[in-house]
């Protein structure tokens, strides 16, 4: 927080004025909280250490949730990697399957039969009725046309 | 006034697509209250991108009447199986899940829902009650008041929702502020923080940065804790619809309870930052005080589950009292509420009075008629609506993500959105990893463009003094209290012997 602060208020200070204005108004006192916080904490690791053992450990997760957290947002990387560049109609069923069958464990029938279902519905929300268009992927056409053209 | 308001419920009855929207709007409220882990501010903010592209006043309703209906299925999981669906329920759980262990669930369920629908109900009354009340004080306010309740809001919310951790609730309220200066400036027209992206000259995305700091961190936590998200055998207890008669008749004979939980819990949500947790435990310590038989709380008397849910679910319609009126959230789901409002286009304040009271109505007859129909289909429903408890969070996770990257996408049908999915939901995660409220966020970017605006005006009209006019000066001693009072709780926290505060 205090580095996010820093390069706004930094960025800010080269605007005019009254269009840095507001930025400093609300940067500079972010940047003094995040230094009263960090005072804070030192204090009570301080205080925590200097308790011995017994005092308070910052104990993280264990090797299973951490490995379960890298695949997470590995997935979720993943999906919008592949949307930006396959698109929304390529990506999702396939994301879907891939997540019920490998995360999930779920058999193939099922996670095939979720995913279509799935799929199905949103398009039938977004596509059809909300009548929005979405985003075809930058290489979706290209790889298509290599393929497939004549 | 009386024309306006009852020609609101004429419109509202009288229109198919209305009607369908808040139908609708209830079966997925019930759904996802009724699905821990998908609750409150996630499903608002879940359900923004099927609201877009509506009109004003249908897309407020379905939302709202969803957001008022999922704290009367929320309640199912903590009877029947002691799991609260969120922080609103857990009182409820004291009493409600000793019932269900003595055989009594549908005794308890009936009481519960009928005691949240009439909170629900009761909650608009009172709302509607005080618009007279609080329409010169909207009226009075300038932009100075303005600006300072903006602080006021991200003040209170920081103090309730961090607890001891005060400092971390404010740093992360103007966090938002901050966020919301990015894109043009409106008096200058230079592009702040956004160089040649053009996608952010319009300002940060607020759908895709509410996404980001609710949804996607909470899938990831949830994916990170692993199994099924109750944890509880699914040894359903059996109940008959007789006994769930029973228990709806337990509201009315414990009526005078139930409207002053009702009243109390509305008037808690009027206070900016008081959350349905809040409401429902001091409800719940009131039920307890003024009870004959105190030593019955707790091991199912059934005034402990009808005082935490009316109170719960009264605290909706006051909590919209300062979201319209003042732009001020009632509570964290207010103000993701808010974001949607206005990418709606409802501009909170006091234009709400003087040209959208038909729109402020609309929403509170929204409240009343979306209460009694989640009521009425949640009694021939409950049962099986129970069975959404036993969904496992890995099948759940994939569905929330796609409905996110949609969310983000379709608002602005920009793709870079997407990647700003990603910076926001990596700073929303390490956020709950590490223990930061998450909630004074959405109310410093929602309201960071109306104070930035307002301190403008305000400098504009009175220079640097604005702040002493005595409204303002009320204000600023309420701000100056709330930091006064967080820094004493927390330096007596610190201090050993003494018992740790109740929100924490």
């Amino acid at each position: 927080m205090l580095a996010i602060f820093g390069v706004m208020v930094g960025v800010a200070t080269q605007y005019p004025p009254q269009a840095r204005f507001m930025p400093l108004v609300v940067g500079v006192p972010g940047i003094a909280l995040c230094l009263v916080q960090v005072v804070l904490e030192i204090a009570a690791r301080r205080r925590a250490s200097a308790a011995g053992p017994s005092g308070v450990t910052a104990d993280g997760p264990g090797a299973d949730a951490r490995r379960r957290e890298l695949v997470l947002w590995g997935s979720f990387l993943g999906l919008v990697a592949s949307l930006i560049l396959f698109g929304f109609y390529v990506t999702i069923p396939l994301f879907l399957v891939a997540f019920l069958r490998g995360y999930a464990k779920e058999s193939w029938r099922f996670s095939l039969a979720l995913s279509g279902g799935g799929s199905a519905l949103l398009a039938l929300v977004f596509h059809v009725g909300l009548g929005v268009v979405l985003h075809q992927g930058f290489l979706l056409e290209p790889v298509l046309d290599h393929f497939f053209a004549s | 006034m009386i024309d306006v308001m009852f020609g609101a419920l004429a419109t509202m009855l009288t229109s198919p697509h209305l009607m369908g929207l808040m139908a609708l709007a209830v079966v997925i409220g019930i759904f996802v209250g009724a699905t821990p882990g998908l609750g409150g501010k996630l499903s608002i903010a879940l359900a923004i991108p099927f609201v877009f592209g509506m009109e004003m006043i249908p897309g407020a309703v379905f939302l709202l009447t969803m957001h008022a209906v999922n704290g009367t299925s929320g309640q199912i999981s903590s009877i029947m199986f002691g799991v609260p669906g969120d922080g609103d329920d857990a009182a409820t759980t004291v009493d409600g899940y000793p019932m269900a262990k003595k055989g009594e669930a549908g005794r308890a369920l009936g009481a519960s829902m009928t005691a949240s629908g009439v909170g629900g109900i009761i909650g608009a009354i009172v709302f509607a009650v005080l618009i007279p009340v609080v329409e010169p004080l909207v009226l009075a306010f300038s932009p100075a008041e303005f600006f300072l309740m903006a602080l006021l809001g991200i003040t209170f919310i920081a103090f309730l929702s961090s607890g001891a951790a005060f400092f971390k609730g404010i740093v992360v309220g103007l966090f938002g502020m901050m966020l919301a200066t990015v894109g043009m400036d409106p008096q200058t027209g230079i592009a702040r923080y956004s160089g040649e992206a053009l996608f952010l000259w319009d300002g940060v995305s607020l759908v895709t940065a509410m996404l980001a700091m609710f949804a996607v961190p909470e899938m990831i936590a949830l994916g990170v804790a692993g199994g099924s998200i109750s944890a509880v055998s699914r040894t359903t207890a059996k109940y008959s619809y007789r006994e769930l008669f029973q228990g709806v008749m337990e509201v009315p004979r414990h009526w005078w309870l139930a409207l002053r939980t009702s009243v109390i819990g509305a008037v808690i949500g009027m206070i900016p930052g008081l959350g349905g947790s809040a409401a429902a435990w001091i409800c719940y310590g009131h039920a307890v005080q003024s009870s004959k038989t105190p030593e019955r709380f707790g091991h199912g008397a059934v005034e402990g589950v009808i005082a935490p849910e009316t109170a719960s679910n009264a605290k909706e319609g006051g909590s919209l009292l300062p979201t319209l009126f003042f732009g001020i959230p009632g509570s964290s789901g207010m103000a993701v509420m808010l974001g949607a409002f206005l990418i709606l286009g409802i501009q909170p304040g006091p234009a709400m009075i003087t040209q959208n009271m038909e729109l402020v109505w609309m929403l509170i007859w929204a409240l009343v008629v979306g209460n009694i129909m989640a009521v009425c289909l949640l009694l021939f429903i409950a049962r099986w609506v129970a069975v959404l408890t036993f969904i496992r969070g890995a099948l759940l996770i994939p569905f929330v993500l796609v409905l996110c990257v949609l969310g983000a996408f379709i608002n602005e049908g920009h793709w870079q959105n997407l990647l700003i999915l990603v910076v926001f939901s990596a700073i929303g995660y390490g956020l709950l990893r590490f223990g930061w409220p998450r909630a004074p966020f959405a109310i410093g970017l929602v309201l960071g463009g109306i104070a930035e605006k307002s301190l403008n005006t305000a400098l504009a009209l009175w220079g640097p003094a604005f702040f002493m006019r005595p409204l303002s000066l009320v204000l600023l001693g309420l701000i100056l209290m709330t930091i006064a009072l967080a820094i004493y709780k927390a330096r007596r926290a610190k201090k050993p012997g003494l018992p740790a505060p109740a929100y924490e």
